[in-house]
């Protein structure tokens, strides 16, 4: 029965995976923009959330309160600052300024808490557990809270682009820029609008993360990559793609750990290959935002 | 009463200047055509009035208002509306939502989703297809109903006839006065200059970004237009 | 309008001529400390040669080719094994190793490729580190006793070769980055390179000219591995120590490496040489002071990187040029010269 809680425990950790590919998608869906520091963020609200429970010695989930609203305006801070001066022209240069900006990120969480990992704590909700199938297969609480979650998160998204107006215009900016601009839609208002969503989104994530797992300074690229794969298994352009993408590569990764420790994220990455090279536009991708 | 005035226009893309000391003039309620042959600057100076193409020098007054400075969508939210050169409708939204993405701007007027519906029967019968899916006369009167959804007081229309059959095109330049009723102003450019002469009180005939000539198309002959588009016999 | 009666078309002037001969000078001298004992002025030539290649051939992909990439630490570490199994291994010299396992990690970028440039843009970069990362989990997980897993493993010289070992280094070191800048200039003055910058400008236009876009970026991509694995061979016969987390790891090399291009210039010959010269003197000068601790030094760089990305595209050697537009080491542009007259493309 190892194998099938492998397999709901991928589920589950795909839920968080999506999370954090949300950001990546949005942002990429309507500005083209890849933030190589996308990860780094998800630390950085993580350790933020940190200080700010030891300072209050309040619980983790009332930190979200406090660290969401400040992570909506750290994007659109850095939207304004930085990232309107590379979107649209040559990528080299967006990708050469995430990049400063997350060797930068890593390196001042670094300085100021040192290499060591940190947690946030839950207390005993981390330990709840339910039971299905008898004994054999358990879910963890905390683990089925964040996927449900995480799949709130994308259902409010996936209504906000559809169905408001701002939403339309996220989606008409992304088909054609110039002509949207024409409509009356303020771009660098959408912009900022979109990044603030992809770091809010990403900042939720972390903090969910640092509940159940320890987190440290240089974290930030791997979860980069992991929303990476899971938006390209899944499928440019599909929020619900992401997720299943999401959950691919969290079952890929357990069944791989129950093989082998060391092979959990090679196997991941070994299915993230194989999608890339037998269906490229991943599996519900698509050529818009939606 | 005049709408729009250009004056002295220069306008261009980067370094290449496409539009040289043009002027022009609209008065309100009236339908003007511009004509030319390709490259000849007539989407440049509609792109220049609608903000998306920088202006050089000169002056673009809008309702006795300069707009030289303004982008695009805040002439939008004056009023001016800009049909684009290849329709460009947003592929990935419905027809429905292209024309809500039209009202955008929120200005007030005749114009809303039932008066588009009527006035282009065709989309009524499409409202939630994908503007990609769609034919090439269906997406030109998505792009005039999504610009006619910002109820504008001028409506720049850039080569509506391209690639479209001529008894759409005749179709569409019948709605035309439709629009013009409900107080529109219109600037045609197209390189059919028979639809657009029509259609209007005074043309300008555009060659290599300056006026070559102008005048009510009653008043031009065949010859003058002819060699007011094509150069022949023109002294530089 | 003047009538054009003679013209010629030319790619160098003096300015040129000079700086190649400082350069030249630069080469002599570098030349001189390798015959001599000092190692620890050894050792930095190396370093230096090795980030001046690595900077190089990061800056042919990008700045030249369109193809973002963050993986080219995976050709530094397949650089490292490979030269570890043919010398370790299968008993070749250290010193005749390196080109052989250049070519090897040449052929394995065949295949990596193919997957990377399933991808484009953004993402393209982001492929290349997850595939940069599979190498490395594959090279770490890997049992053989060559190779050494997750501890790594050491070159072993033999007793003969050992005393010469940093003076041959230094002389190999500095071979690779003449003909690596060397090579990467004629590569650009032909029309293969005239090709691939067409299809960096704009791609869609060079394919309606009939230009295999695809196949160049390839060329290039395998290049670029084969040169980049000969310096990482370099690095190691002097450093002799391989662990697959610092052979593989981004924020030693492909950090630093884009670090020098953007401040240098990027899609310049010149740029990467500045970049690299200037990014080891701020390093060997902020290695003395104790203040500047490691983690600061890097946030600096990020930063440094940042700023440039954003503000200074073209670099310190595009600031160079805007103030002296005739400055030229490496002339690729070409130039008309009519009577007395002389336009570049630009049309100054």
């Amino acid at each position: 029965m190892n194998w099938l809680n492998a397999i709901i425990q991928g589920v589950l950790v795909g839920g968080l995976y999506a999370m954090y590919a949300t950001g990546l998608s949005v942002s990429f869906g309507v500005m083209r923009l890849v933030n190589l520091a996308h990860g780094d963020l998800a630390v950085g609200s993580a350790f933020i959330a940190s200080t700010f429970c030891l300072a209050t010695g309040l619980s983790p989930f009332l930190a979200i309160f406090v660290v969401l609203p400040l992570s909506a305006l750290v994007g659109i801070g850095l939207q304004v600052a930085v990232f309107n001066r590379v979107v649209g022209v040559d990528p080299s240069y967006q990708i050469v300024a995430t990049f400063g900006l997350s060797i930068a990120i890593q390196n001042v969480l670094l300085q100021q808490y040192a290499a060591n990992p940190r947690a946030l704590n839950i207390g005993d909700f981390g330990n709840r557990s339910l039971k299905l199938v008898g004994d054999d297969v358990v879910i963890g609480l905390f683990p089925l809270s964040r996927f449900v979650v995480a799949v709130l998160v994308l259902v409010l998204l996936s209504l906000f682009i559809g169905r408001t107006r701002i939403g339309r215009a996220f989606r008409a900016t992304s088909d054609d820029p110039d002509i949207a601009r024409l409509m009356g839609v303020n771009i660098r208002s959408i912009y900022a609008v979109a990044f603030a969503i992809a770091v809010t989104t990403v900042a939720l994530a972390g903090i969910f993360n640092g509940m159940q797992t320890q987190f440290s300074a240089a974290d930030g690229p791997a979860l980069l990559i992991y929303a990476f794969e899971s938006v390209i298994i899944g499928g440019l352009g599909s929020l619900w793609g992401t997720l299943c993408g999401g959950i691919i590569l969290g079952i890929a990764q357990t069944i791989g750990a129950e093989i082998d420790p060391g092979w959990k994220q090679l196997i991941g990455h070994l299915v993230f290959l194989i999608v890339l090279l037998v269906r490229p536009m991943g599996i519900f991708g698509k050529d818009e935002l939606r | 009463m005049s709408l729009l005035e250009v004056r002295n226009l220069s306008a261009g893309y980067g370094q290449f200047q496409a539009l040289f000391d043009i002027s022009l003039n609209l008065n309100e309620g009236a339908a003007i055509a511009v004509i030319g042959a390709n490259g000849a600057g007539k989407s440049t100076l509609l792109k220049s009035i609608a903000g998306v193409v920088d202006v050089i020098f000169g002056e673009i007054i809008f309702d006795g208002e300069s707009i030289v400075n303004l982008q695009p969508h805040e002439r939008l939210n004056r009023g001016i509306a800009l049909v684009p050169e290849g329709r460009r409708i947003f592929r990935s939204l419905t027809v429905d939502e292209n024309l809500s993405i039209g009202a955008y701007s929120r200005r007030q007027g005749v114009w809303n989703r039932e008066l588009v519906y009527e006035v282009f029967p065709m989309l009524a019968k499409l409202t939630d297809r994908r503007a990609d899916k769609l034919s090439g006369g269906e997406q030109q009167a998505l792009a005039i109903g999504r610009a006619l959804m910002s109820n504008p007081r001028l409506l720049l229309l850039d080569e509506v006839s391209l690639g479209l059959a001529p008894i759409i095109v005749k179709k569409l330049y019948e709605i035309l006065p439709r629009i013009r009723a409900t107080g529109c102003s219109l600037i045609y450019v197209e390189q059919d200059t028979n639809q657009a002469l029509s259609a209007s009180e005074y043309a300008y005939c555009l060659l290599e970004g300056q006026v070559s000539l102008e005048g009510k198309p009653a008043d031009l002959s065949r010859e003058q237009i002819a060699s007011a588009y094509f150069g022949i016999g023109v002294n530089k | 309008m003047t009538s054009i009666q003679e013209f010629s078309v030319s790619r160098t002037n003096i300015t040129s001529r000079i700086c190649q001969s400082v350069l030249l000078i630069c080469v002599f001298w570098m030349l001189f400390i390798a015959s001599g004992d000092n190692k620890a002025s050894q050792g930095k030539i190396i370093d230096l040669c090795v980030f001046i290649v690595l900077a190089s051939m990061w800056n042919l992909l990008t700045g030249f080719s369109g193809l973002i990439s963050i993986g080219q630490q995976a050709f530094v570490g397949l650089g490292a094994y490979s030269l570890i199994v043919l010398a370790n291994g299968v008993g070749i010299n250290i010193f005749l190793a390196v080109i052989p396992s250049a070519i090897i990690v040449a052929v394995i970028s065949i295949p990596l490729g193919l997957v990377a440039f399933r991808l484009r843009g953004g993402y393209f970069a982001i492929g290349t580190w997850v595939i940069a990362e599979v190498v490395r989990l594959i090279v770490k997980n890997n049992q053989s006793s060559v190779i050494g897993a997750g501890t790594g493993t050491s070159l072993e010289v033999p007793e003969s070769l050992k005393s010469g070992r940093y003076q041959v280094t230094t002389f190999i070191a500095i071979s690779v980055v003449v003909v690596s800048v060397v090579f990467v200039y004629l590569f650009l003055r032909s029309r293969f390179g005239l090709a691939l910058q067409s299809v960096r400008d704009n791609e869609t236009g060079a394919r309606s000219l009939g230009v295999d876009s695809y196949r160049v970026r390839f060329v290039v991509y395998i290049v670029a591995s084969f040169f980049t694995s000969l310096a990482a061979a370099t690095y190691y016969i002097k450093g002799l120590s391989v662990q697959p987390d610092a052979a593989f790891n981004i924020g030693s090399w492909t950090a630093p490496i884009i670090v020098m291009v953007v401040i240098g210039g990027i899609g310049t010959i010149e740029g990467p040489i500045i970049g690299a010269v200037l990014y080891y003197l701020v390093r060997d000068f902020v290695s003395k002071h104790e203040f500047f601790s490691d983690p600061t030094f890097l946030i600096l760089t990020g930063v440094v990187a940042l700023i440039f990305a954003l503000f200074v595209k073209g670099g310190i050697w595009g600031l160079l040029l805007r103030k002296f537009p005739k400055l030229t080491v490496f002339p690729v542009k070409r130039r008309v010269h009519i009577e007395n007259f002389e336009f570049d493309q630009r049309g100054n």
